[in-house]
């Protein structure tokens, strides 16, 4: 016992070092794992299933590719608890599959060199024939040069966006592009500017997005749309405007040590980032995207995105608008502790989400070496701001629950700072530009579930970085998550 | 020739000399005969205390005036007594040790410095102590110290090549010469870096602004448009002057070295060169001396993987060039060089050769081998003694040149000789002279008037100057007034508007003098009360912000607000790992050092200097513990947060470090993955050395940085282990944060001794086909990217060539090691495990030929339309593979072939080729090519040989006939392929 109460004794100093006091065993307040339950997916010892790209099959089995170049057929998968969870080999040896989709009977991988159609002709469980169905794009035998696929569009096209040779150049063609894999196999050109993809996947309306992260031209992970058309960012990958007109000629080059906002007013191509991420506040390494379309089985939040953070084991839920033709809105907290660095998110017919983690040569908070994960909604819905609308005099938030008017009233609940980073060529950037806005006004609506916040000193190009802290619920309860990162890229008329 | 000094007339005055800027107020020293205007002394540290119009903040005052009094050295003449010293502590910057000038320096420059020290050197501190002398004694004076300076020793000429010049403005923009020096060639790149610099007294503005070109836009977005450049620093950069008028070659790598030798202050610190650094950094600055070529040259290409015998081979080029110089290479890799000459040995002895270089070289003298470092590999140098007599004798040096980087170096000692560049002592032919050292007649009776000048004129109260071990004394040093007793406004002082002849003039600007002479003044009237803590502080601070600005430690390190890198040299700041970003590249800050680092540490910097981030190509240089000591008391004073006590264990101590080894390791915290662990690279990155961690850190430090590195470091790519005080590793240590850390230093105070962490030294992860082949697309030594290597049960395996849609490699035994690829992020290209590793033309295997002398097309795959379609199995779940070529689809499938009378099974190889369009009038015949070497011997049964190696026998290609044929020195052998009804099927055995 004494040793007990010394391991007590000692957790309190750290804890208390740590967080200033404002978390202890005593506090009951409602946690994330109230909301939305993790269960782990049993994983048999000799199998190592760092994974890449996750799909369900019809009939209920789950197939998951990984970075090993296998694809595995797992039965069972959606039970919980987890019971009779069995893995069976389908493929093995391609090149680092990053994306996995399914279509009238076959798995589609994109692996580092080409997308690949996977049949299994005999029915045996065993993929028998490789499909090389685009190989549009070059690899030059850096680890760098990643192909992260999406799941097919509308049009029936599988999105690729390959990932520049290191951090700066584009030694094989199309590195640093989007490419859209049409059905017969052609490789068409869609956008440029890209540098380090962590995941891809639409929202509801279709739309493309893929995760960017920190790194030349980049001050900071972001969310970007693949606007067709558009230049994302980093022109490492210009010279690929000598070979194709797919779309138009070349930009012009950025100015380093300016910011995004100001080379979008010169460079009509460039498409800014619709998120950014925070670094070290919401992640490090952003990586996979899903879109909630269970139509409320995943709770309150549908048509929401939700993005991976590999380095921090998180999952973060996006909000977004289109203002004037473009994507922004605000990201915020959403659940923590997954066992190892979260790579590929995908959502189940259920309203489940599946994640697959790996933390192999990128380090990560969660320690296995990879996992695979199911994140369920318990059915309580947690109280957390809804969605963040831009307004043209500040915010409108709106809230899962109804709100404490007094709090909400209240201009000491909110605090609010914005930022951006330096647009360079060298690696990454502070937050630079601070401003503090000053909130005028909170008016609460009338149904209690939203509040205007009036704002006298928006900055576009920046995140607004809010937080609720003093806010209340209607039952008196703080909110989930206080923080919420908005990025202003246009305001409404 | 008369000099006034008119400290109360000031001008406001902005140019750039010598690329040097000035924008602030100065007091105008001239020579009113040759309207040369002076420039006044440039004292970085003490123009870090100015604001941008040049006006001196009030605060700064007492700080600015020490400043000065240290960087002129005026208490060298002036005595301070250790009270003064120890309440306002003066950094004095001594001048530089003058033993053996004269092989240093050269005599013509040591003339015109000394007529005219402010017009020939502008920005120089060294006063003029001759300015109170008329034309003629000033020369005559100036003769005479020339005289005697060059009667200690003589300069050494030094010759290098342009290769060397080339790595050495590299080596001097990237190891941090430029945080004090400003980049070359300076004025283009202020000029380029912001006009606003070189505008009188305009603070930094939005000069890089592109929105600004759209002038007549009415903006009425309050958008914030403009954006911090971020501050210069190039009214702080020091004048290097010409160092090759000044220098030899020789005697100016000799004060890289190590300038504490010379400059004992610190001012200019060690950056602990290497030799070959020396001379590279050395050479950039004797870029546009002209140097006759000395050695003549022949260039070959070829592919060895050791000297070839360039005698048997004809050259591709020749020529003479400065120097054992590579830059004549056409090529990058696969090229070899002969470099031949006369090497002169003016004395008998042992002289000591070394010799360096990536890949493989060979020095001869004298039809002997003296050193030899042959062979592919990456730098590497070795040194050989070898006697020999006076003479001249022929020298050649082999060089040859596989992949990767590309340097020889070599280098030479003797008697009396310093080590240095060979080519110094190289010539074209044995009668043409090699450089000697710089001539120089010594006049007995002027030097001998001349060393006694040195003594009365005072040069000798500031440079130290030993004669057979004792120093040359200032015999009126006792008849100066202390510090204290000065009256800093006497007229004829050397501070005042009417000096004494006898008195040093000083390049002042009326700031600089005004600042002089009120804290000479306030020394005077010093207090002797007690301080409160708060003072005491607030002196600690001051006295760390002075080093740090008289060292210039803020050109690199930022602390609090102050210093940093700036934008003007920001770029040079490089990094072998552009990944880890700016914390790959830029000096991390002070701000906190003293809370950071072991007292035993910071001494080890400032003695030794580090490169304890040796991703980062700056280096923190030695600035010498005597000269910077007092931050090892300071730091702490001002930076020590309240230490907590080490909590205890709860585990023994050989348990909390095993626990402490599984935390560090891949399968956990996995630091592993971004940090170096001793000799081994991190799995992912190489950031700084956990082995060394303790050794530097501070226990205490460590435990608080772990919970937030962002607190420490903003921006840091180093995550949370224990993000929010919690434990993500729950099963160790009962899940208890602290005892975590705990374990993880009481692990990591083992150092470099401490077993190694898991996952950092790679397991061989062997691929073994058991019943069935493997398939392994990654990258594999020697073949195109996309590669598919297949492993069979019957240990015969192959590599495929997805892009180039042919075989590339084929062996036997062991299949391939996954690790490198399996292991951290997977970087570079495998080899085989196995042996018997044959490798084929990278080239598709068909194509069409105009008749059977055209050559094989040298064109990509792509351009060929040969096209990858992807592999199907078989029963045996064995690969089909399958490409196209323009009208024709093929399926190419290898099989294992056990042959009983060879020892491992060798291949069969069939290769079906359907026509896919209807149209049979293709544009030309096919071929296919099943082999190509240096020779094919066909056999009596019918087989054929290649290279000695490999026997091909075609076991079915219908009614054809092969054609064995020899074009530009290579042997193919072809087969005409022939459609029936739209098929094709051939049948090949391969042994080997």
């Amino acid at each position: 016992m004494i040793r007990h109460h010394l391991l007590r004794r000692l957790l309190n100093v750290f804890v208390i070092i740590a967080t200033g006091g404002s978390l202890s065993a005593q506090d009951q307040s409602p946690t994330e794992s109230d909301y939305y339950r993790l269960l782990t997916l049993p994983i048999p010892e000799e199998l190592v299933l760092e994974i890449g790209g996750i799909e369900l099959l019809p009939g209920g089995k789950l197939a998951v590719a990984t970075r090993r170049g296998d694809a595995y057929l797992v039965e069972n998968a959606m039970t919980d608890p987890p019971e009779n969870v069995g893995y069976r080999r389908f493929a093995e040896g391609l090149h680092e599959i990053l994306g996995l989709d399914y279509k009238d009977g076959s798995l589609y991988a994109t692996q580092r060199c080409e997308l690949t159609k996977m049949i299994d002709e005999d029915n045996d469980g065993l993929a028998d024939v490789f499909d090389t169905v685009s190989a549009g794009w070059g690899i030059s035998g850096d680890y760098h040069e990643y192909a992260f696929g999406s799941e097919f569009d509308a049009e029936g096209n599988i999105w690729v966006v390959l990932c520049l040779t290191g951090s700066f150049t584009s030694d094989a063609k199309y590195r640093g592009w989007c490419l859209r894999i049409t059905p017969d196999g052609k490789a068409i050109p869609t956008c440029s500017g890209v540098r380090s993809p962590g995941g891809i996947g639409r929202n509801h309306k279709g739309d493309m997005f893929y995760t960017e992260n920190q790194g030349p031209w980049n001050g900071m992970c972001s969310l970007k749309h693949l606007k067709p058309g558009g230049f994302v960012g980093h022109p490492g990958g210009f010279r690929w405007y000598d070979i194709t007109d797919a779309i138009g000629p070349k930009p012009l080059e950025p100015e380093s040590g300016s910011r995004m906002h100001i080379q979008a007013e010169r460079i009509p191509e460039l498409v800014p980032p619709a998120i950014l991420f925070p670094y070290a506040k919401m992640g490090q390494s952003a990586s996979g995207i899903a879109c909630d379309e269970s139509d409320g089985k995943f709770g309150p939040f549908t048509h929401q995105m939700f993005v991976g953070d590999q380095t921090f084991s998180t999952v973060m839920r996006v909000y977004l608008e289109e203002i004037n033709g473009v994507y922004q809105g605000a990201c915020f907290p959403f659940r923590e502790g997954f066992a190892s660095g979260t790579l590929p998110l995908e959502m189940m017919p259920d309203g489940s989400m599946i994640v697959g983690g790996t933390n192999r040569g990128w380090g990560s908070r969660g320690a296995a070496p990879f996992s695979l994960e199911r994140l369920i909604w318990t059915g309580k819905i947690p109280f957390e701001i809804h969605e963040m609308h831009i307004q043209p005099d500040g915010f409108e938030l709106t809230f899962t629950h109804p709100i404490d008017a007094s709090t909400a009233e209240n201009l000491a609940s909110y605090t609010l700072e914005t930022y951006t980073y330096i647009y360079q060529a060298s690696y990454g950037s502070p937050e630079v530009d601070h401003t503090k806005p000053a909130i005028k006004k909170a008016i609460v609506s009338d149904d209690r579930k939203s509040v205007r916040l009036i704002i006298d000193g928006l900055q576009i190009g920046h995140v607004h970085e809010l937080h609720a802290e003093g806010l209340r619920s209607h039952d008196g309860l703080p909110l989930l998550h206080t923080a919420a990162y908005y990025t202003l890229n246009e305001l409404p008329e | 020739m008369t000099f006034h000094f008119r400290g109360n007339m000031t001008q406001r005055a902005s140019l750039i000399t010598s690329g040097l800027v000035f924008s602030f107020l100065w007091g105008v020293y001239h020579d009113t005969l040759a309207q040369e205007i002076i420039q006044p002394a440039h004292v970085p540290g003490y123009a870090r205390l100015l604001k941008d119009d040049g006006r001196l903040p009030s605060d700064n005052q007492p700080l600015a005036g020490r400043i000065l009094l240290g960087e002129l050295n005026c208490i060298s003449c002036h005595p301070a007594d250790e009270a003064t010293l120890a309440s306002s502590p003066i950094l004095s910057r001594s001048a530089p040790v003058l033993d053996q000038v004269g092989s240093r320096l050269r005599p013509e420059w040591l003339r015109s410095f000394l007529s005219d020290p402010h017009v020939f050197k502008p920005g120089t501190a060294m006063p003029d102590v001759l300015a109170g002398m008329n034309d003629d004694e000033r020369k005559s004076t100036v003769e005479a110290l020339v005289h005697f300076l060059a009667s200690t020793g003589a300069v050494t000429e030094m010759m290098t090549d342009r290769t060397a010049i080339e790595r050495g403005e590299a080596r001097f923009h990237q190891l941090g010469c430029v945080a004090c020096h400003g980049p070359r060639p300076l004025d283009r790149q202020l000029a380029d870096a912001s006009p606003s610099a070189i505008s009188e007294a305009a603070p930094s503005t939005d000069q890089n602004n592109p929105a600004d070109s759209d002038t007549d836009d009415d903006d009425d977005d309050d958008a914030p448009k403009t954006y911090d450049p971020g501050p210069s620093s190039a009214a702080y950069f020091v004048s290097l002057g010409a160092p090759a008028k000044k220098y030899s070659l020789l005697s100016l790598r000799q004060f890289l070295l190590d300038p504490l030798l010379v400059r004992p202050s610190g001012r200019m610190p060690a950056f602990k060169l290497t030799e070959e650094e020396a001379t590279d950094v050395a050479a950039y600055f004797f870029r546009d001396v002209e140097m006759n070529p000395n050695v003549s040259w022949t260039y070959y290409e070829g592919t060895w993987d050791s000297l070839p015998n360039f005698d048997e081979l004809k050259p591709a080029a020749e020529g003479a060039a400065v120097g054992f110089d590579l830059s004549p290479a056409v090529r990058k890799n696969q090229f070899g060089m002969r470099f031949a000459g006369f090497v002169h040995l003016a004395t008998a002895g042992t002289y000591t050769f070394h010799l360096g270089s990536d890949d493989g070289s060979r020095l001869t003298i004298d039809g002997k081998e003296i050193v030899n470092v042959d062979g592919m590999h990456p730098y590497q140098q070795k040194s050989q003694p070898h006697d020999f007599a006076a003479g001249i004798y022929p020298v050649v040096v082999d060089y040859f040149q596989g992949g990767g980087e590309w340097i020889v170096t070599v280098e030479y000692e003797g008697p009396g000789l310093p080590r240095q560049p060979l080519a110094s002592a190289v010539t074209l032919t044995a009668d043409d002279k090699p450089l000697k050292t710089v001539h120089f007649d010594v006049d007995p009776d002027l030097a001998a008037r001349g060393r006694a000048l040195f003594g009365e004129l005072g040069c000798a109260a500031c440079h130290t100057l030993r004669e057979n071990g004792q120093p040359i004394v200032f015999p009126s040093h006792d008849k100066i007034p202390a510090l204290t007793q000065l009256n800093p406004r006497a007229a004829s002082g050397c501070l005042g508007e009417n000096p004494k002849s006898n008195v040093p003039r000083y390049p002042l600007t009326s700031t600089q003098l005004q600042t002089l002479q009120s804290t000479i003044a306030s020394l005077k009237n010093r207090s002797d009360q007690k301080s409160t803590d708060a003072q005491l502080t607030a002196m600690a601070q001051e006295r760390v912000h002075q080093t740090l600005a008289v060292f210039n430690c803020y050109a690199c390190h930022q602390r609090g607000e102050v210093g940093g890198v700036t934008r003007d040299v920001n770029e040079f700041y490089v990094t072998t790992t552009p990944e880890m970003g700016d914390e790959g590249r830029l000096p991390p800050t002070l701000t906190g050092i003293g809370d950071k680092l072991t007292l035993d540490w910071l001494r080890h910097i400032f003695n030794e200097g580090t490169n304890d981030r040796p991703y980062m190509h700056a280096r923190m240089p030695k600035f010498g513990l005597d000269n910077v000591g007092l931050l090892v008391d300071e730091f702490p004073k001002l930076d020590l947060v309240a230490a907590t006590e080490r909590p205890e264990s709860i585990e023994p101590d050989h348990r909390m470090k095993s626990n402490g080894r599984f935390l560090v390791g891949g399968k956990s915290l996995s630091c592993i993955k971004c940090h170096r662990f001793g000799p081994h690279a991190g799995t992912g990155l190489s950031s700084i050395d956990l082995a060394t961690m303790t050794q530097r850190l501070r226990e205490d430090w460590f435990y608080r940085y772990m919970l937030n590195p962002q607190d420490y470091r903003p921006g840091t790519r180093m995550p949370a282990p224990w993000p929010f005080g919690q434990a993500t590793v729950r099963d160790i240590l009962g899940g208890n944060a602290t005892q975590q850390m705990l374990a993880v230093w009481r692990y990591l105070e083992e150092g470099p001794q401490a077993a190694v962490p898991s996952g950092l030294i790679a397991e061989a992860i062997e691929l073994i086909p058991q019943e069935t082949p493997i398939i392994y697309r990654n990258f594999i030594e020697g073949v195109n990217p996309r590669a598919i290597a297949v492993g069979y049960p019957e240990k015969v395996h192959l590599t495929f060539d997805a892009e180039n849609c042919n075989w590339a490699l084929i062996w036997h035994g062991q299949f391939i090691d996954a690790s490198r690829h399996w292991t951290g992020r997977g970087n570079g290209f495998q080899r085989p495990l196995g042996d018997h590793v044959l490798g084929f033309d990278s080239r598709p295997a068909f194509a069409f030929l105009e008749n059977e002398n055209s050559p094989w097309p040298a064109s990509s795959a792509a351009e060929q339309h040969v096209q990858f379609r992807g592999y199907r199995f078989d029963k045996k779940r064995q690969p089909i593979f399958r490409y196209r070529l323009p009208t024709l689809s093929v399926e190419d499938y290898p099989e294992p072939l056990i042959d009983e009378s060879h020892p491992e099974p060798g291949w069969r190889r069939t290769v079906t080729i359907t026509s896919s369009s209807d149209s049979s009038d293709a544009a030309a015949p096919l071929w296919f090519r099943a082999a190509s070497g240096s020779s094919i011997e066909p056999q009596d049964d019918g087989s054929y040989l290649v290279n000695h190696a490999l026997r091909i026998k075609i076991t079915r290609a219908g009614d054809v006939q092969p054609v064995v044929r020899t074009i530009d020195n290579q042997t193919e052998l072809l087969i005409p392929v022939t459609l029936d009804d739209g098929k094709a099927k051939l049948v090949i055995d391969i042994i080997w």
